[in-house]
């Protein structure tokens, strides 16, 4: 019937002609196609073709690679085809049967101390992500790097490395990197610059710095961010802005919720016999501890010596994580629950003062982990992904508290611990209200492409008198700023 | 009907079949000849280079230690090429005008580095390095013939891999103690029938199997 359709409305012109994707336009009979749909029950479909079910598109189904498939059926052509393929063949074999090109031996002029050539050199480095500094050992042949591992002195990783510093070594041969200083795109030296910035903060000295800000990374460095308060302390109503587009927000005002100041939970996963993870994929990419979770989470995961204190795990979360893999028990359910799965496990393991009933479906699973929690006293660590909301952390830290977790609090990693989005939406208010005159960008948080659209950003930088940018790469935020300083990473 | 192949084609056709067989054999004598000659082992051919170094009256004459230059020799796979600094060593006192040297001088004074013509150029599957070598006994001489009567520096040896495993299935005919290593026109001190196997168990140089292992040099 669908046949018969299609061949009536052959050679008119239809107005409802689908552009087919092969080069003979076949028409679609669309009102057979609606009635068909209609009928409803169970259907599966990828085009109106294949629901069509014209014999074109048959056809078309039955060659599957229409441009050459006929190739192979056609004598003639096939005879010529590996013709001339095994002549190719041949004549890239004949390219073997010359002599040895000449090489060339390019020593050093001055050869650098220790090195020696043939043998790799190994430097001591650090790489930063979210403000927190990984020690790494980049081995360089010859002044090439070409390969980062961490450092095995270094107390939190031993020698182990995430990701995202395995991958930053095609960082130091990103062609896109930035190599020199422009002004509005055009090279400058740096007296210009020097120049530019020095008038651009005398002229703040009067307002002893009002219009002055300065926009970073998460500063986790005593020596830049001591720079940064000396510039501060000359110019007191100034101000430093701390901001990356995935911050550690939600972990700090939770611990403010629950301790009243920023402090950063360690913990001590050796001596953890049961551990429940909140949507926290702290064996992966969470946090920036992750190096020593792992390291410290297999040490109780090894049967050796018939060895008989394996850790359990308990993932309650919203995705598939490395960390929900290594579970004992996982628990899937919506991210925006967690909350309520918290508050019911805080009440059963007795965190004073809290009450509340877990996602339907979650009862069992939610009593039975805040048993085990109490059972384990002294012995048991709650812990929460950075994207959970304040107050998951603020239960975790109470269950903690209840149970008696093996968690430490030190001060957190970066200098000076702030909430970065309000501060950034702050920012933002103040350079639309006019205050701002001169805003110093240092680092890679790519305000202009990473910021919230509704804040406005790109907009926002245009009105400020004196935009000085220094990165690594001529990115969408340097683009907009008046002067673009070269940044090195890693040399 | 007459005879188709006169008497005498019997005599033609016993002659052709034995020239056949010789034109066969020779033409695998040459190609056996052709691949190990000079011609396509670059063995014995002088290189052109950007300085006219003499080998001959730095090392022969003067009497510098390979290893004043080549510094990595014991260390690294790599025996080394000097850098520019090196020759200004002693090139910034003596023949610090030399026309010869305004290449050397030139490389120092724009920091440009000189740019050698490699001479022993092994292929790139083939493993090698100085260091195991030099601490195992085998003198520079071995491989590298008399740099010292060599006005320009040749390669002496074929670089060709029977070459390689010819010591690597004995090294005993080879190897020279250790302080001997860098001595031209080494004669050893006792017969190398006697020293030799002495020398492979006093620097525990493996066994014959473990050094004609394909992945020895083939890694």
């Amino acid at each position: 019937m669908t046949q018969k359709n299609t061949r009536a409305t052959e050679g008119t012109e239809n107005t409802d002609q689908m552009p087919a994707h092969r080069s003979k336009a076949v028409s679609i009979d669309l009102g057979a196609v609606r009635s068909k749909l209609q009928r409803g029950g169970a259907q599966v479909w990828r085009s109106l073709d294949e629901v069509s079910d014209t014999p074109e598109f048959k056809d078309y189904l039955h060659r599957e690679f229409p441009t050459n498939a006929s190739e192979w059926l056609d004598p003639v052509g096939r005879r010529s085809f590996l013709k001339l393929m095994s002549a190719s063949m041949a004549l890239a074999g004949v390219t073997a049967c010359t002599v040895q090109p000449q090489e060339l031996i390019v020593p050093y002029v001055r050869q650098p101390e220790e090195e020696i050539p043939g043998k790799p050199l190994f430097f001591a480095t650090a790489i930063t992500l979210g403000g927190v500094a990984s020690g790494l050992l980049v081995e360089s042949h010859e002044g090439r790097p070409t390969k980062i591992e961490g450092n095995p002195d270094h107390p939190a990783s031993k020698g182990a490395t995430d990701l995202f510093a395995q991958g930053s070594v095609l960082t130091l041969y990103d062609p896109d990197r930035s190599k020199t200083i422009l002004q509005f795109g055009e090279i400058r030296p740096w007296s210009a610059a020097t120049t530019a910035i020095r008038g651009g903060l005398s002229a703040q000295s009067s307002s002893k710095g009002a219009g002055l800000r300065i926009l970073t990374e998460t500063v986790a460095s005593p020596t830049l961010a001591a720079q940064i308060q000396q510039v501060l302390s000359q110019h007191p109503s100034a101000k430093w802005i701390q901001w990356e587009p995935v911050n550690r927000d939600n972990a700090r005002a939770g611990a403010r919720t629950a301790f009243g100041q920023y402090v950063e939970p360690l913990y001590d996963l050796t001596k953890a016999d049961v551990i429940l993870s909140l949507d926290a994929d702290f064996l992966a990419s969470d946090g920036p501890h992750n190096l020593s979770s792992m390291r410290q989470f297999a040490t109780r995961r090894r049967v050796e010596d018939g060895a008989d204190n394996l850790n359990r795990l308990y993932v309650v979360e919203s995705d598939h994580t490395v960390t929900g893999g290594k579970a004992d028990h996982r628990l899937p359910i919506k991210s925006s629950q967690i909350e309520a799965f918290a508050r019911a496990v805080a009440a059963g393991a007795g965190v004073s003062g809290v009450s509340g009933q877990a996602p339907a479906g979650s009862d069992a699973f939610a009593s039975a982990v805040a048993k085990d929690l109490a059972e384990h006293k002294g012995r048991a660590v709650v812990m929460v992904g950075d994207s959970q909301p304040p107050a998951v952390h603020a239960l975790a830290h109470a269950i903690n508290a209840a149970i008696g977790a093996p968690v430490s609090y030190v001060a957190t990693p970066e200098i000076v611990p702030t909430e970065q989005s309000a501060a950034f939406t702050e920012l933002v208010a103040d350079i639309n209200a006019g205050q701002v005159q001169m805003l110093v960008i240092v680092g890679e948080s790519n305000p202009v492409h990473t910021a919230p659209a509704d804040l406005k950003f790109a907009e926002a930088i245009r009105k400020v008198n004196l935009v000085v940018h220094s990165g690594l790469f001529l990115d969408e935020t340097a683009t907009l700023s008046h002067w673009h300083l070269e940044r090195r990473a890693h040399d | 009907m007459s005879q188709v192949f006169p008497k005498v084609a019997n005599a033609w056709s016993k002659a052709s079949l034995i020239t056949i067989v010789f034109l066969v054999l020779g033409l695998g004598w040459i190609v056996l000849t052709l691949q190990r000659s000079d011609f396509v082992t670059s063995a014995n051919q002088f290189v052109e280079q950007p300085v006219q170094f003499s080998h001959q009256h730095h090392a022969g004459g003067i009497g510098i230690e390979c290893r004043y230059c080549h510094t990595s020799v014991e260390v690294s796979p790599s025996a080394g090429i000097p850098p520019t600094k090196t020759c200004i060593n002693c090139h910034s006192q003596i023949w610090n005008q030399s026309p010869y040297l305004e290449p050397v001088r030139a490389s120092f004074r724009d920091d440009k580095p000189l740019n050698w013509v490699r001479v022993h150029d092994l292929p790139d599957f083939v493993y090698f390095n100085h260091s195991i070598h030099v601490r195992k006994g085998v003198g520079c001489e071995t491989c590298h013939g008399r740099v010292d009567r060599m006005p320009l520096m040749i390669q002496k040896a074929s670089l060709q891999m029977e070459w390689c495993l010819d010591c690597h299935r004995d090294p005993s005919r080879y190897v020279r103690p250790r302080d001997q290593i860098t001595t031209m026109g080494y004669v050893p001190a006792v017969a190398q029938a006697e020293l030799g196997p002495e020398l492979v168990r006093e620097y525990k140089i493996a066994d014959k199997e473990h050094l004609t292992n394909c992945s020895v040099c083939h890694r």
